[in-house]
């Protein structure tokens, strides 16, 4: 009795670890995409407004 | 039309319920094994209804990563790099439990946890080259290089599962013929009844269901992994 206890409680431990491995994964990958994507469009916005033209229209 | 985390949902709601059913069934309904001696060998018999299915499932993910691992090599879409290190990670796992819960199961069966036979060797084999893989791939930067060598080496590896399966027909050894075989040979075989085979089939068809639904979760963190990948370089050569 005690080898099909331990025998199960293994399978499951096992599962359940590579289960929350795979979740915390995707936590800290959706985060780094969230950070890189903000960070990227912060950069799009700073070049946009340095690209604006310096020269006055002629009046 | 339903939404996408809906349907994985109700996949997860599903295979949850497929594996209760399997616990109840494999410790609850399915009966003892006549031939076995002992109520310890009785007992401990009944982790073949998860073993067995685990190194099933194992084998499975690593045929589905040799697939795709040749579809990559004849692509090279990325697409195919992510099934194969997504299902070999799976199949590694159910390959660990497999390991871990047969020496359990031969304690009791054989007296030994573990022992240099046939099955046992070749299976320490596949295992280790599948753990090698893993790190053949964390060692390499560049992701097409690291996708086409992963995608040989899953090919290769993948050799030794037919010979795992073999095994025990091939060579003399302690390990049971359980499926095939009249009354099972080997050390602490038995013979299939009907309801041992209706459960123990039920216990496959649950766990290729969880194979599916941790495949689709895995294989969600590895494109999440790769659109990080893609704007790191994005960032880098901007």
């Amino acid at each position: 009795m005690v080898y099909l206890i331990a025998a199960y409680v293994v399978i499951w431990l096992i599962t359940f670890a590579f289960v929350a491995t795979i979740f915390w994964r995707q936590r800290q990958l959706q985060q780094q995409v969230v950070w890189m994507e903000q960070l990227l469009e912060t950069e799009t916005k700073a070049s946009g407004a340095n690209e604006t033209p310096t020269s006055a229209p002629c009046s | 039309m339903k939404h996408p985390m809906d349907l994985m949902m109700g996949l997860l709601i599903v295979t949850g319920l497929l594996m209760v059913s399997a616990i109840v069934l494999a410790l609850g309904i399915a009966p003892d094994a006549v031939n076995l001696a002992t109520p310890t060998e009785r007992f401990a018999q009944r982790i073949f209804y998860f073993h067995v299915p685990n190194w099933w499932v194992g084998f499975l993910a690593y045929l589905v990563a040799a697939v795709a691992g040749a579809l990559y090599l004849i692509s090279r879409q990325e697409r195919w790099d992510a099934i194969g290190v997504s299902s070999i990670e799976v199949g590694l796992t159910f390959n660990t439990i497999g390991l871990v819960s047969g020496s359990i199961w031969a304690k009791p069966t054989w007296n030994t946890w573990w022992t240099w036979e046939p099955r046992l060797t070749t299976a320490a084999i596949g295992w280790l080259m599948y753990v090698g893989y893993l790190m053949l791939r964390s060692a390499i930067e560049n992701p097409q290089r690291r996708a086409r060598f992963a995608a040989v080496f899953s090919i290769l590896a993948f050799l030794d599962v037919p010979i795992i399966f073999l095994a025990i027909r091939w060579w003399r050894t302690i390990h049971p013929v359980v499926i095939g075989s009249e009354g099972g040979q080997g050390v602490g075989g038995f013979a299939l009844g009907p309801t041992i085979q209706l459960v123990f089939f039920f216990c496959l068809g649950a766990f290729t269901l969880l194979y599916v639904t941790l495949m689709l979760v895995r294989l969600r963190t590895e494109f999440l992994s790769q659109r990080v990948e893609r704007l790191r370089q994005h960032l880098m050569f901007r």
